[in-house]
């Protein structure tokens, strides 16, 4: 190539990269968690999850307790809200609760989704949804794992799993 | 005969100022074409690399994080080179224009061991990077990939057959067996290169998430193989079709050479520059599962096609079975050993054996007689030149000169008592381009010879078969 092209096309490449570079490094979206167990009443405060690796976004979770029903009428099945384990991945621990209505659920919530770096962030803000959306159609933990992240579909099933013991599911 | 006519013939025979300019910007030209191939190979790398590092690859927090990193760069580097090396074979004419088809073939092969090298560290990385975290061996993670992951178990697969593909292509071992057998393991790379495409999308973090990033990976995917199938299935599978070539002389030289005549529907259509080649298959028991590279003969007229070949190893009695009424089929043209790449006012061809037939065609050409031009044939004896009674008839129509160097062999190119050098058979070499067509180890004392006259590698054109 000739020289002054390839000055050219040096520079454009290291700019490109250079843009990569800094996409790479700006602050990654975060996680929307939840709050734990929001009106049911938690008994057994267990130790937090790994504390310390589990992002600063998290509030102090509470593992694998009870709910009871808030409400009076008696239903034919469990409803409340019921927080799974802390379950130790690779990349950080996972723990879910589940909130369950008269034995359907109807929502899992994500307390604590692994490490809060930039490539965990966004790998499991693309799969948690996946996965809950799994576990609501399915109404069950068995179901298939979220192709690129393994290990957060197995902790946070694993959660899930805990959480829907407790609930009696 | 009027004055300007004069001129303009003069002109013509000194290589006059309008064909000079408008070579040198054909050369100017094709320069800019060929940096631009390059420079968009570079920048294609580049772009993978700059959306890997907009992943947050470079953002660690374990030790692994590191290994992981450098396991997804080596794998989107290697198949950036992969995507350019398919491409390279692929014979698309806005590549061979730039690089020639000698020199395509020749690039697409060393990139092999490379590749592959790459490929072998990628997949080292990547285990090690997941199996540490959890105490698990190379082997023991490589298992956990094989059962819970179909998209890493088809790639690791896909290395596998890679790695045989590797093995099958040492020089060593593809000499041992016949080129069609090597030639279809070869063709297994292309299944090996699909069965890994899932996986780079569904565990690949640079692209499963990036939708940009995943467009652009598919675009690389798509020029590559794109251009294959176009010019390397659909384009030749036309020309089949519509020209249907059939055999229609068959002559036996005193020299031992056979001139093929084929005709075929629609041959204007198919344009081909004289000294270009064309991959030829013929259709006998022998011969239709190769396809070889002969140079034309003649000039394409629009009506037929000659090639003229010597019979010698293995295909020498094949040849023989070819018979008036013989189908055939053929792609290409290829090669850039035309008028078209000269640079200089003059020319001197320097042929021996078989390799005149390029130059046979060139004299045709008109653009033989624009500025000086000599022949120089090299052949041990007179009885052994190929086509020699054409070329100094038609010599002498161009007004070139003809010099014929017979007797054994010398310590160059030239014979033991001729001409020790170009430069003392053609005073202005500096003028002129140089082709060289013969076998190879003579055509490189050919090469030297005018290199060390000075004459710069842009103004040396030789023709290399390859397939």
């Amino acid at each position: 190539m000739k020289q002054s092209r390839a000055v050219v096309v040096t520079a454009m490449s290291l700019g490109v990269l250079a843009a990569g570079w800094k996409a790479g490094l700006a602050p990654a979206p975060s996680l929307p968690l939840a709050e734990s167990a929001p009106g049911g009443l938690t008994s057994t405060p267990a130790p937090t999850p790994s504390s310390g690796s589990a992002s600063g976004t998290t509030t102090q979770p509470s593992t694998g307790t009870t709910a009871t029903e808030p409400a009076p009428p008696p239903p034919a099945g469990p409803t409340g809200t019921f927080v799974g384990p802390s379950v130790q991945t690779a990349y950080g621990a996972m723990q879910v609760q589940i909130v369950v209505s008269d034995g359907t659920i109807t929502a899992v919530q994500p307390l604590v989704i692994g490490y809060g770096d930039r490539t965990s962030t966004r790998i499991n803000t693309q799969a948690v949804p996946i996965l809950e959306q799994r576990v609501l159609s399915a109404q069950s933990a068995s179901v298939a794992y979220v192709s690129g992240a393994s290990y957060t579909s197995q902790g946070y099933l694993a959660s899930v799993k805990g959480a829907m013991s407790t609930a009696g599911l | 005969m009027t004055t300007t006519a004069f001129f303009a013939q003069t002109h013509a025979r000194a290589g006059g100022f309008s064909s000079r300019h408008a070579r040198r910007r054909r050369a100017k030209r094709l320069s800019l074409w060929r940096d631009s191939l390059e420079a968009t190979a570079w920048f294609a790398t580049v772009g993978a690399v700059a959306f890997f590092l907009a992943s947050g690859a470079m953002v660690w927090t374990m030790p692994v994080d590191a290994l992981n990193a450098l396991g997804r760069l080596t794998g989107i580097v290697a198949t950036v080179l992969i995507l350019i090396q398919v491409t390279l074979a692929s014979r698309a004419p806005w590549m061979e224009r730039a690089l020639g088809h000698d020199k395509a073939v020749r690039l697409h092969g060393s990139m092999g061991a490379p590749i592959f090298f790459i490929l072998v560290a990628h997949a080292a990385f990547i285990t090690v990077g997941y199996g540490a975290p959890v105490g698990r061996d190379l082997i023991a993670q490589t298992a956990f990939f094989m059962g819970h992951s179909k998209d890493i178990a088809l790639a690791i697969v896909s290395l596998a057959v890679l790695l045989f593909v590797g093995v099958t292509s040492i020089a060593a071992v593809r000499r041992r067996w016949p080129y069609e057998t090597w030639h279809a393991i070869h063709l297994a790379t292309y299944a090996a290169i699909a069965i890994a495409v899932p996986h780079q999308f569904s565990t690949g973090s640079t692209f499963a998430f990036n939708h940009w990033a995943a467009a652009y990976w598919i675009a690389l995917y798509v020029v590559a193989f794109g251009s294959m199938l176009i010019w390397r299935y659909l384009v030749p599978l036309h020309r089949a079709i519509r020209h249907r070539l059939v055999v229609i002389d068959v002559k036996h030289h005193s020299d031992g050479s056979i001139s093929l005549t084929m005709v075929g529907r629609h041959l204007d259509e198919w344009f081909a520059r004289p000294g270009q080649f064309f991959l030829w298959r013929f259709y006998t028991k022998d011969l239709w599962l190769t396809a070889h590279p002969y140079s034309l003969s003649a000039a394409p007229d629009g009506r037929s096609l000659r090639i003229t070949v010597k019979p010698l190893g293995d295909d020498s009695a094949a040849l023989r079975h070819i018979r008036p009424g013989t189908r055939a089929s053929a792609s290409g043209p290829y090669g850039r050993f035309t008028h078209h790449s000269r640079v200089r006012g003059g020319v001197v061809f320097v042929a021996a054996g078989v390799g005149i037939t390029p130059v046979r065609a060139m004299l045709e050409d008109r653009q033989a007689s624009d500025g000086a031009c000599h022949i120089i044939v090299r052949a041990r004896s007179v009885d052994e030149a190929p086509l020699i009674d054409e070329v100094s008839a038609l010599a002498q129509e161009r007004g070139a000169r003809f010099h014929f160097l017979v007797g054994p062999r010398g310590t160059g190119w030239s014979t033991l008592d001729g001409p020790p050098s170009l430069e003392s058979i053609v005073p202005d070499l500096h003028d002129c381009d140089v082709f060289v067509c013969g076998p190879e180890k003579w055509a490189d004392f050919v090469i030297a010879d005018a290199r060390s006259s000075g004459i710069p590698v842009e103004s040396i054109h030789r023709e290399e078969y390859a397939w």
